[in-house]
């Protein structure tokens, strides 16, 4: 599918735009591996825990294509504000990774995951690295990176 | 498509679903919820959640403003009026501006499911502006941006599961469509609150 390939750029992408919008420039590299590395402990486990899954596709390209779901949020944290004004990228980045943590979810479901880990794991997950992800950009914002 | 004799009975199993469990699956399993159809749901009552949502989210608007003194209680009400329109005749209008969106990228769907399904799509805002509301009154907050915007970007990941199976599974128009509906949303909302 050519739309696999484009995926993981524009899920790190999304991310680094919200994280520039939500701490500065610091943040826009900072944010992508921030989520990265907070949601591979997750992928072992997930991994670990269906060794039955079916399927050629890779648990980090799932996630992947969750977090394409933090596009919308992305465009429209931009749009609001460059066209509205609103200094408000920590709300959009919160609800972007949540969104992005249900998507993972959906994926890993439909990859044959069971419902605990691959259902209901990466909902909660996302909720540590939204947490994770504002006192980072609260940090790096203070900081004047 | 043959109707499989599993789909049908989850079709009767969803049917006979309150309304308030089917509101509540299309926030984890939008998807899901739409193949399966939205059982007893009526457009009046799917159109009850968003318009219950926003007038709320408009009212702690005007209660925040109350608060920093740049609006009076009057004015608190009219913005409530607002987001009562926008709840239910904007939204009815984002619905109609996403089913169009669907039908012109391949999608098949009927007009007043897919209202039904944008309107129900707003539920996470409804508990999100609920909360909110609790806050401002009991506690004093100012709560429109943290809890009301909060809220109406947590439908944006139901609406796009939903537009996803709307569009045969494909992701990236049901990106385009989720995209669409939150522009017009926060366009909207930004012109109604600079008219109080």
């Amino acid at each position: 599918m050519s739309g696999a390939r484009i995926e993981a750029p524009a899920a790190l992408a999304s991310l680094s735009a919200l994280g520039w919008l939500s701490g500065g420039t610091a943040m826009a590299l900072a944010g992508p591996l921030l989520v990265c590395a907070l949601f591979a402990p997750l992928l072992i486990v997930v991994a670990s825990a269906n060794p039955q899954r079916q399927g050629d596709t890779g648990l980090f390209r799932l996630l992947m294509r969750g977090m394409v779901a933090a596009l919308p949020f992305a465009l429209l944290a931009v749009a609001s504000r460059f066209a509205l004004g609103w200094d408000s990228g920590q709300v959009f980045a919160a609800a972007a990774i949540a969104a992005g943590g249900g998507g993972a979810a959906l994926e890993f479901s439909r990859a044959g995951c069971g419902r605990i880990t691959g259902g209901l794991l990466p909902g909660l997950w996302a909720s540590l690295a939204v947490m994770a992800w504002m006192l980072a950009s609260a940090a790096l914002k203070g900081a004047g990176l | 498509m043959p109707v499989t004799s599993d789909s049908a009975s989850q079709n009767e199993a969803q049917a006979a679903l309150p309304p308030w469990r089917v509101a509540a699956r299309i926030m984890f399993d939008p998807g899901g919820t739409v193949r399966r159809g939205l059982g007893q749901i009526g457009p009046v009552e799917a159109l009850a959640i968003p318009a219950t949502a926003f007038t709320l989210f408009f009212l702690q608007s005007g209660l925040d403003r109350v608060r920093a003194g740049t609006l009076d209680g009057s004015g608190a009400f009219l913005l409530a009026g607002a987001g009562l329109s926008f709840g239910t005749i904007g939204i009815a209008l984002v619905a109609l501006s996403a089913w169009s969106a669907v039908r012109l990228l391949g999608g098949g769907i009927a007009l007043g499911e897919a209202i039904k399904t944008f309107a129900l799509c707003y539920t996470p805002t409804l508990i999100y502006t609920l909360l909110g509301m609790a806050c401002n009154l009991a506690l004093g907050w100012n709560t429109a941006l943290a809890f009301g915007v909060t809220g109406v970007l947590w439908a944006l990941g139901p609406m796009t599961g939903a537009a996803r199976e709307m569009l045969g599974g494909r992701l990236w128009p049901a990106l385009a469509v989720s995209t669409l509906c939150g522009l017009i949303i926060l366009y909207g909302w930004s012109r109604l609150g600079a008219l109080a």
